[in-house]
């Protein structure tokens, strides 16, 4: 598969992925989701890339769903393309972790593929939305329930009920997004944390994004359950007896990921 | 014994298949086999494309190190390499596995190139304390770039697909079997009309900001990190060659330095080292 619609840059152990659709702010189509599921496909395969960022241009991480591609389908088009679900979740099926780092308009379906990933750095000219109702939708990658689990009811149903966007500093108040930057340094800050994260035992990063992700389905003491015996085993890979030796002994670690 | 590689023309397309387990090494009998295979394209007038791809585990995964200490018969690699680039037909390589050394040489001279998302790519050449030997030093960073190039080869660590994707040196890639895609690339070119696109004849990625930068700075790194590294040293030699002097003239150079390495007590004692070590494995896994 040849990547028209996005770019790939692989720098140590990140692997960068760039929605490229310029002439139409990165809106979503089916092709742009193909490359990109099989992006993250090939960097989830390879084994010395241990971080992903998705990004898109200064102006758009991803304007919304290409709705030119949209507009006619039927029921029984969507439902049996089974759209969403065949192509556009591919973020969510990553084991590694995926960094969004969003500049410009973030809004529709590419609001939901930010809040698929593990977490949004944004920009301080970034802006999310999930404007679905003015053109007679609404989300359906998940931008109901991501949405309202990151900022709450009353916040999510201000922005799918009205379609206003909150703007980057918003969206950092409200637990949206975890750093704002300017925008110049947006690429530096989220390749940055990449790279940190890519630093250490690939095994230990796994554990804990499967450990938080677990605690948006299930409860409190479920949740807890599970982190502990995570934690646990932990203890059986090689790498918790390195990272805990080295501690002590003042090195550095040097990892197996296993 | 039979052929270590297959010939088969599938409509306009001729199918070059290497098959020499375990590794597909490049040892005498497949670079024979290989040359007389892209000159049988060459000539048949109904061939407009070739592919090759190799069965088994991997692509050509490298030298056959069964040669190593032994006065290498014609056609020798670089012989071969040059044939492949020079056929008037497009070419694709699809690897699978492993394409190191000789094999990403090979590649090299292939007009196209595709890997599968399991693909390792480099050119480990300093390890065994050589350089590339075919050319690699001169088309690795017209594909690639310099600065690129000389991370590779001074390193000798290989790529995956991901990277080699993202930095051009492979135009495509794939799941599932490497003949199929191949065959699929090869009819899109045809399709396209795209003729053979040389390696060697490109310059475009040679051009960077600061080459003679580049190039001080691998130096001292390379000093500092493997103080005394004959093949290292010689390899950044061979690349800055790639970014002054036309093909012809810098795989001249790249063939001198490789002579000063073979030649050096340090490739003589590494070569001795990877055998060493290779025995002391193949014990502890009798044991």
């Amino acid at each position: 598969m040849e990547f028209d619609n996005i770019q790939i840059e692989v720098q140590g152990a990140v692997g960068l992925i760039r929605l490229h659709r310029p002439e139409v702010y990165n809106a979503l189509n089916g092709a742009l989701m193909r490359e990109l599921g099989a992006a993250l496909r090939l960097f989830e395969r390879e084994t010395d890339i241990r971080c992903m960022v998705i990004t898109g241009s200064d102006k758009a991480f991803a304007a919304g769903a290409d709705i030119s591609e949209l507009q006619f389908k039927t029921f029984s088009d969507v439902y049996l393309e089974n759209f969403v679900t065949a192509s556009w979740e591919e973020v969510t099926r990553c084991r590694k972790p995926v960094i969004a780092a969003v500049a410009g308009l973030a809004l529709g379906g590419g609001c939901e593929l930010a809040m698929m990933c593990d977490f949004i750095i944004a920009a301080d000219n970034a802006r999310f939305g999930q404007p679905e109702v003015k053109v007679g939708t609404m989300p359906g990658a998940g931008g109901t329930q991501r949405l309202t689990r990151a900022i709450g009811k009353a916040k999510a149903m201000d922005m799918c009920l009205t379609g206003r966007t909150l703007d980057a500093q918003e969206a950092l108040s409200y637990g949206l997004v975890s750093r704002v930057v300017p925008l110049d340094r947006l690429l530096d800050e989220a390749l940055t944390a990449a790279a940190q994260i890519a630093s250490y035992s690939g095994m230990a990063v796994r554990l804990n994004k499967e450990a938080v992700d677990r605690a948006f389905e299930t409860t409190l003491a479920e949740g807890v359950e599970f982190e502990r015996r995570l934690m646990h085993a932990s203890f059986g890979s090689e790498d918790q007896k390195e990272g805990m030796q080295a501690f002590v002994q003042k090195r550095k670690p040097l990892w197996r990921h296993r | 014994m039979p052929s270590p590689v297959q010939f088969s023309r599938q409509g306009a397309i001729a199918l070059i298949t290497v098959d020499n387990p375990p590794v597909n090494a490049l040892g005498h009998a497949l670079r024979a086999a290989l040359l007389e295979a892209f000159r049988a394209a060459e000539t048949d007038d109904a061939v407009q494309a070739v592919v090759l791809c190799c069965a088994g585990r991997t692509f050509i995964a490298g030298a056959d190190i069964r040669e190593f200490g032994q006065t290498p018969q014609a056609p020798l690699l670089p012989e071969l390499v040059e044939a492949i680039e020079a056929c008037s037909k497009p070419s694709v390589a699809a690897i699978h596995g492993s394409a190191l050394g000789g094999g990403l040489e090979v590649a090299m001279a292939c007009h196209y190139r595709i890997a599968r998302d399991d693909a390792a790519i480099g050119l480990p050449e300093v390890r065994l304390g050589l350089i590339p030997g075919a050319g690699g030093t001169q088309r690795l960073p017209r594909l690639v770039g310099v600065a690129r190039a000389l991370r590779m080869i001074t390193s000798g660590a290989a790529i995956g697909t991901a990277e080699a994707l993202a930095c051009g040196l492979v135009d495509d890639w794939f799941e599932g079997e490497a003949q199929a895609a191949g065959l699929a690339f090869a009819a899109r070119l045809l399709a396209e009309q795209r003729g053979p696109r040389r390696s060697g004849e490109r310059r475009d990625q040679l051009q960077a900001d600061d080459v003679a930068g580049l190039f001080a700075a691998k130096r001292a790194e390379v000093e500092q990190q493997m103080p005394g590294s004959f093949a290292a040293q010689r390899a950044i030699a061979a690349i800055k060659a790639a970014t002054r002097l036309p093909l012809a003239e810098g795989l001249k150079r790249e063939r001198a330095l490789f002579e000063e390495c073979l030649q050096s007590p340090q490739r003589a004692a590494l070569v001795e080292a990877f055998f060493a070590e290779r025995a002391a494995r193949k014990a502890q896994s009798a044991a």
